[in-house]
């Protein structure tokens, strides 16, 4: 312990005598940790921006059922009338699935909305009450629809957040009516603003200096979620009898089915299916999806990110050591003699390791606090603004991740130092002594 | 009483390739005692240089056994010999060989950290052995503050601090003037006392009359 207190000593005494080859071979461990972290902090920021995107789009035991019109397409059955999804498949799945909690359906519509002299085209939705929770569309004034809107097709809508807004600016939407097409309907509700993360991300950023360009572009246009807040919602029934009427061909319908658990997701995937194919002439024409299998597509997505940048750090940081050294060899160069006299008034072949590579450890965990902190600048500042402009989200930097990297160049440095170390302690003494 | 004994002592460069063998050492015996100064005499090449390298456990003898204090140490291993010339060899080299980034005090206490001595007794050790060479008021200088005879006294008291009972001093005084020489010399004659013996190695005349035996090396081997 004394010995090695000693070596430490001596490690940072070498280091101040060398001040300037020092900060060199410092350099490059800090350019790695700095880099190390950095990325770490990218991805993981990436990693939470996405799963806040993904969760906003529904529960995690939801599956989303479709028309895959790629098999169609390879079935030859393009045109056909019937491969459709309608209310009937709808009742088909709560008929005959096992593992399904509930079923919600939308439809897609584009209609004029008009109210006094305002006049804008929006997508509308037809929609089942169970699909506000599916799809977590959460009423924040006024209320969803209930099972007597669907009944009687009535003529009530809930308004995206952004519709209500340019609508209405700061009147309160609810209770008012809207022309929508050539009906009026009834505004029962008003949804939450999506994407609250991405818009905090951004005005958290709008507040600096120097991000001219972000100011600029309007906020909403960076907010990936911005398209469920310009929506108009109105039941299902609604839209299929007063807009669509029998022909479901020019509207898609899709159907949202909720598993019973998060474990059987899967199960209920392929249950659904089959019911799907079974009550259609057993013609395989769907496509289901669910939010976990979006979840987990993003997660590979990012390790995949976390390896190749990770990767890329890492080789930085080996850079790092092999400046390290290459200065720790030109050191035992330099220090022969020194090696020799203390060999002559006993020091041991550990000793003289110890004196070799404590200095590359002092010198790497120098480097490494140097670049964690750069580390935490860097991705804070400038990576932080184009990781806004890029994605709409912001660097999160994690300590694990910094001691991670701190550590890791601790072992790089170690290793690099491994070498003139053992060269320097396997120096016979009168061949140290006699070098001038 | 005898603190030193070489039998049969012989070392060979290049064994390995016989055309470029030399034997710097042929079969070297000797036997030495404390409280007597020696001093090893030859020219350039006679191996009196591998001799004291031999002596001082810096280098490691071909054939032959080396007893020091009564214990056969010419096959001991790197870190065995490194704890023996801590504890038992003192050495003052003609460079001096000084540390150029550590003080005085600093260079001195340098044997001692290798042998893990307590902090309090080494202060005092140093100071008293500071004290005994005469540079109890350069303490805090660094070697190259210090004139040639100053850094000798350096080397010479480090060479004291773990009390060994062999001191070698190779061509102690070469880089020094005459008068400077004799103040060193002095210094060196007053070490002698029961329990140590002095090995110089020189090529002098004048620094072998400070011995009382001169051992003459030639082509490797003793003259007389």
């Amino acid at each position: 312990m004394k010995k090695f207190w000693n070596a430490i000593v001596d490690g940072i005494l070498e280091i101040r005598y060398h001040i300037m080859r020092s900060m060199l071979s410092v350099l490059g461990i800090i350019l790695g940790v700095m880099n190390l972290t950095a990325m770490f902090s990218i991805v993981k920021g990436t990693e939470v921006a996405n799963r806040s995107f993904i969760e906003a789009l529904g529960s995690q035991d939801m599956i989303q059922v479709g028309i895959d019109w790629q098999k169609v397409r390879e079935a030859g059955a393009f045109g056909t009338k019937h491969i459709r999804l309608n209310l009937t498949d709808v009742e088909n799945i709560k008929k005959f699935a096992s593992t399904v909690e509930n079923v919600g359906v939308e439809v897609y519509l584009e209609e004029t909305v008009q109210y006094k002299s305002f006049n804008k085209a929006y997508r509308t939705l037809g929609v089942s009450p169970s699909t506000f929770p599916m799809n977590k569309y959460v009423v924040e004034f006024g209320r969803p629809f209930n099972e007597f809107d669907i009944e009687s097709a009535a003529r009530v809508c809930v308004l995206g957040s952004t519709v209500a807004e340019e609508i209405f600016g700061t009147e309160d939407p609810v209770g008012k009516v809207i022309k929508v097409r050539d009906e009026y309907f009834h505004v029962v509700g008003v949804l939450a603003e999506y994407g609250k993360y991405f818009e905090d991300v951004k005005s958290s950023s709008g507040k600096k200096p120097g991000s001219k360009s972000m100011k600029k572009s309007k906020n909403k246009n960076k907010n990936p979620l911005e398209w469920k807040n310009t929506r108009i919602l109105i039941p299902v029934t609604t839209a299929l009898t007063r807009f669509i009427g029998q022909d479901t061909s020019k509207n898609w319908l899709s159907i949202f089915v909720q598993s019973k658990s998060i474990d059987m997701v899967s199960a209920t995937m392929e249950e659904v299916l089959n019911i799907l194919i079974k009550t259609h002439n057993d013609q395989d024409v769907f496509w289901v999806g669910s939010i976990q299998e979006w979840m987990s597509d993003m997660e590979q997505f990012t390790n995949i990110w976390k390896i190749v940048l990770g990767v890329v750090a890492g080789i930085s940081l080996m850079v790092g050591g092999v400046g390290i050294m290459n200065v720790m060899l030109a050191s035992f160069r330099e220090r022969m003699r020194e090696i020799g006299i203390r060999k002559a008034i006993g020091a041991s072949n550990v000793d003289i390791f110890l004196l070799f590579v404590v200095e590359t450890i002092v010198i790497c965990i120098i480097g490494g606090i140097i670049g964690l902190g750069f580390g935490y600048v860097v991705s804070m500042t400038a990576l932080s603004a184009m990781l806004q402009e890029t994605f709409g989200a912001k660097p999160e930097f994690s300590f694990d991740a910094g001691i991670f990297s701190m550590f890791f160049s601790m072992f790089v440095g170690m290793l690099s130092g491994l070498y003139p170390a053992i060269k320097a302690a396997k120096l016979p003494p009168v061949e140290a002594l006699r070098y001038e | 009483m005898e603190s030193i004994s070489l039998v049969n002592i012989c070392k060979t460069y290049g064994q390995h390739n016989e055309k470029v063998k030399v034997n710097a050492l042929r079969s070297i015996t000797l036997t030495l005692e404390t409280n007597r100064i020696y001093a090893i005499m030859g020219h350039s090449g006679s191996g009196k240089s591998t001799l004291m390298h031999i002596l001082g456990l810096l280098d490691r003898p071909t054939s032959g056994r080396y007893f020091l204090n009564g214990r056969d140490v010419a096959k001991l291993s790197g870190n065995e010999s490194a704890r023996i010339r801590n504890r038992e060899i003192g050495f003052v080299f003609q460079s001096y060989n000084l540390l150029p980034r550590y003080t005085v005090y600093k260079n001195v206490e340098m044997p001692l950290t290798y042998s893990n001595v307590a902090g309090a007794d080494r202060k005092k050790r140093i100071a008293r052995l500071l004290e005994q060479v005469g540079l109890d008021k350069r303490v805090h200088h660094k070697p190259n503050e210090l004139s040639g005879g100053e850094r000798q006294r350096v080397a010479i008291a480090r060479a004291l601090i773990n009390n060994p009972t062999v001191i070698l001093a190779d061509e102690p005084t070469g880089n020094l003037d005459t008068k400077t020489e004799k103040e060193i010399m002095a210094l060196i004659s007053e070490l002698k006392d029961e329990t140590r013996t002095i090995v110089i190695v020189t090529h002098e005349m004048e620094i072998a009359e400070y011995a009382d035996t001169v051992i003459r090396i030639r082509d490797g081997e003793v003259w007389e």
